[in-house]
């Protein structure tokens, strides 16, 4: 998805980045001993964050939940080959989660950034994703999806989406068994700058980024032919 | 079906978190099965050509299903089901521990230490339990207490992955997985191993309930405690259900020219199915279960009848691999009786003593599944829970 939108920072090696992860497991609380561990913190820059799954932190206790679901091997063993699976957790997190909504965005932008016809942007929207021209009716229907879509966004409003400065969390301390609350305090998401967003798009680029999510999320993306 | 017409048509769709089903709506439209691996039999088989598909049970099942309640942080056998009058005599004996004995969070003197609960007996089984049990107490001739089981490790993270998973180091499939991997009788999209984690997930992480090694769809589902059950179950703000309709309509129009062109691709069908699964899924109640159910009360370790004096009040208790209580109800386990014993001061198990590994081996055999037969071939040998085998505790089988 990131060689499709174009965001892939392709440097090899070095320090392990940190991508952003489904928030709700990001800030999960997770027991450590007599304490609770501290939320993931996604790297600042997009381009640090968007580097192959390879070079991604990996914590024994906290596993990225999108590739989980797609039999992400385990840290143990060296894997020749992933097992393959359909479940439905896959669909939640391609269809729902956050990175594919962002990869579509940033293509959808990348195309129209280049003032190219509707047609036009069509054909590249399955050339970058498929890797091969749309046929005929192919075309027609997701132009005829894009006209619809951007009818519908165009009475959307999206709110901004900021990282916060500070969580609650409560958890349940060991020897009272009392449910306790405290703040933790993520200071280093004063410098996130954000993927793109729906609220950075206009109607007719949240149009075309609907067609680049269901591309991929279509089983010609998903499985090799 | 109050709950369920709370439920919205879409669940995918909709985009206020008020109609989000809650944790407790959802399992309610499982049928009220928690951890149910029968879940999965519910629904029509399903062809599949990817490796490592379950065979069935391997002898008549005594239990169908599993409710494991692992009480995370090591509880007290002492405090709980185990009580030791000769705690009480030697209150705040001071000794030391000397050579292998000696404690990893040693800390200077260590004292007996009585326990601050009383104790008493219930049901007609005369069951041992601290009087802070009280509903439990009404059904203690159902449970089956067992004092024997010992583990090797006395850290939370590493007992916990032992209990869940067979092995110490996080990474093994866990109990649920090898139990789905054994009997989910193939339809491979709705969890038949789900997790009800704690508002703070246990040390050890959500290893605890992983596949391992297994394929993904033996993965336990946690199902969160606040907001919406499973993850990116909602769409992102602002997305309707309308707008999600239109792209299901495209998506599978585009994947219908796709399944032309691959006809004999099965998967490829399974996976145009499992988006219209994902919309249906908390929608479709399945049949009332009415299969025996086996619940299993266990912690990752119990505790020492003796420890430090903690900022010099406190007198807790230290982690103890070599005694612990468990129970289980149901699922054709013995009922009303306490196997096994710890010594005279709950130290370390001494009769019916047997590893994790076998009571692993017991809970397997009890769903209709030999552990030396469920194996999965995996970095060069056949794994199996129970890692090099075990043997069964027949003392627990009713």
């Amino acid at each position: 998805m990131l060689v499709a939108s174009g965001e892939l920072n392709r440097t090899v090696g070095g320090i392990p980045n940190r991508p952003e992860i489904n928030p709700e497991v990001a800030f999960q609380p997770r027991t450590v001993m007599g304490s609770v561990a501290a939320a993931w913190t996604p790297n600042p820059l997009p381009q640090q964050r968007h580097r192959r799954s390879l070079y991604a932190l990996k914590l024994r206790g906290l596993s990225d939940p999108m590739l989980e679901v797609f039999n992400k091997p385990g840290p143990d063993f060296s894997c020749e080959r992933r097992d393959t699976s359909t479940v439905t957790p896959q669909v939640f997190s391609l269809l729902n989660g956050k990175n594919t909504l962002a990869r579509s965005l940033a293509l959808a932008a990348d195309l129209l950034a280049a003032d190219a016809k509707d047609e036009q942007a069509v054909d590249q929207c399955f050339e970058r994703i498929l890797s091969r021209t749309p046929t005929p009716p192919e075309r027609a229907a997701c132009l005829a999806h894009w006209r619809d879509l951007t009818k519908l966004e165009a009475s959307v409003n999206y709110p901004r989406q900021h990282l916060p400065l500070k969580i609650q969390r409560t958890v349940i301390e060991e020897m009272t068994g009392e449910m306790v609350s405290f703040f933790e305090h993520l200071p280093a998401h004063a410098d996130f700058v954000p993927d793109l967003q729906p609220a950075d798009c206009d109607a007719r680029t949240r149009g075309l980024a609907s067609i680049c999510l269901v591309l991929f999320n279509s089983n010609e993306f998903i499985t090799v032919d | 079906m109050p709950i369920r017409s709370k439920l919205p048509a879409f669940p995918c769709a909709g985009t206020q978190t008020s109609h989000a089903p809650t944790r407790r709506d959802f399992i309610y439209g499982l049928g009220s099965s928690l951890g149910s691996v029968a879940l999965t039999a519910l629904l029509a088989e399903e062809a599949s050509a990817e490796m490592g598909v379950s065979t069935g049970p391997h002898h008549p099942a005594r239990a169908k299903q599993v409710i494991f309640l692992m009480m995370e942080g090591g509880p007290s056998h002492i405090d709980t089901f185990d009580p030791k009058p000769t705690l009480d005599r030697r209150h705040l004996e001071r000794f030391t521990r000397k050579g292998a004995e000696k404690s990893a969070m040693e800390s200077g003197s260590r004292y007996y230490v009585k326990s601050p609960f009383r104790f008493r007996r219930v049901g007609q089984s005369g069951a041992d339990m601290a009087e802070n049990w009280e509903s439990l107490a009404t059904v203690a001739d159902e449970l089956c207490f067992y004092r024997g089981c010992q583990v090797d490790s006395v850290n939370h993270p590493t007992a916990l992955y032992q209990f869940n998973c067979g092995n110490r180091f996080g990474g093994d499939p866990a109990l649920g997985s090898w139990i789905n991997y054994g009997l989910g009788r193939i339809n491979q999209n709705l969890p038949g191993f789900i997790v009800l984690p704690e508002l703070s997930y246990p040390q050890g992480g959500a290893a605890n309930w992983s596949n391992g090694f297994l394929p993904a769809r033996y993965q336990g589902t946690p199902l969160r405690p606040t907001g919406p059950p499973i993850l990116d179950l909602t769409p992102p703000t602002g997305v309707t259900s309308e707008h999600q309709r239109r792209n299901l309509d495209l998506l599978a129009s585009l994947n219908q020219r796709h399944a032309k062109n691959h006809p004999q691709e099965e998967s490829l069908r399974a996976r145009m199915e499992a988006y219209e699964l994902a919309f249906r899924m908390q929608t479709e109640v399945p049949a009332a279960l009415d299969l025996s159910t086996l619940v299993v009360w266990c912690g990752e370790f119990g505790r020492t009848p003796d420890n430090g004096v903690r900022q010099g009040t406190a007198y807790g208790r230290d982690h103890n691999p070599k005694a612990m209580t468990i129970w289980l109800a149901g699922g054709g386990c013995r009922a009303g009786e306490t196997i096994g014993a710890t010594d005279e001061l709950g130290a370390e198990a001494v009769e019916e003593v047997h590893h994790i590994r076998d009571l692993h081996v017991t809970l397997l055999h009890l769903l209709g599944l030999d552990d030396s037969r469920l194996t999965y071939y995996h970095a060069g040998r056949f794994k199996q829970l129970s890692q090099f085998g075990g043997t069964l505790i027949n003392g627990l089988i009713g």
